[in-house]
């Protein structure tokens, strides 16, 4: 007769580590990462008029989309 | 330039600089775009690897009754190890968003081959319109965040339901 397939199973301290993590990567990216990589409306810096692309212009905008 | 207008030292700074600014801004929106990508592709990433290390450990827990000396490669042979083992996901509310989430991972990764093409056939509502003589690619795909918190929650759910050791009553 073929062995049973073992059971496997998760303390409850493992399944909420793995639980954790994936929600604070998710959280992470979304609250974090993509805010600091907001793309900035080109009208606002009047692309290609009088106005030019500065560094200070960038970083306010930025900071803006962080809300 | 309209006529009367003169061309001044600022006009010309101004030309010199617009081409510049809009590389910048291209550059923007396909990092965006890559970061966003790449964090579907993490996701499934941790997702794999923390399943792997649980069927490898469990493995040699029980003398290789878990893996019985096959190779794991994939993660829908890991997801039969683990049903065999007393975990079947199959039918699940969040078995599907596991399998896009698997899709998205390989396109990402691979861009234009098998993966984006079955991505396409099972989940075309992932994808911008297009002719339909149109040739698909990569950049057809459209992920947005929203979908990204949903998935998240899905993997989330499938560490949630794993079976859990009972804890010890005592008396």
């Amino acid at each position: 007769m073929a062995d049973e397939p073992p059971c496997i199973i998760l303390t409850l301290g493992q399944k909420e580590i793995l639980t954790h993590a994936t929600t604070a990567y998710a959280k992470a990216t979304l609250e974090r990462l993509l805010p600091a990589l907001c793309m900035p409306d080109p009208e606002a810096f009047e692309l290609g008029g009088r106005g030019t692309l500065r560094d200070s212009n960038v970083g306010r905008h930025v900071m803006g989309c962080r809300g | 330039m309209s006529a009367g207008m003169s061309w001044d030292a600022e006009d010309e700074a101004d030309e010199a600089a617009s081409g510049p600014m809009k590389t910048f801004f291209d550059e923007r929106q396909f990092l965006r775009r890559q970061v966003l990508d790449f964090a579907f592709a993490a996701l499934f990433h941790l997702l794999e690897r923390a399943l792997q290390r649980i069927l490898h450990q469990a493995d040699d827990v029980h003398s290789e009754g878990v893996l019985q000396g096959k190779k794991l490669r994939q993660f829908d042979e890991m997801c039969r190890v683990l049903a065999r083992c007393g975990y079947d996901t199959t039918g699940l509310p969040f078995a599907r968003d596991l399998d896009k989430l698997k899709l998205i991972s390989n396109a990402v990764k691979h861009g234009q081959g098998v993966a984006l093409y079955r991505l396409a056939k099972e989940f075309p509502e992932l994808f911008l319109s297009r002719e339909p003589t149109e040739t698909l690619v990569f950049e057809h795909l459209s992920l947005t965040p929203e979908l990204f918190t949903r998935l998240a929650a899905s993997v989330a759910d499938f560490w949630d339901s794993f079976p859990t050791q009972q804890p010890v009553l005592e008396g």
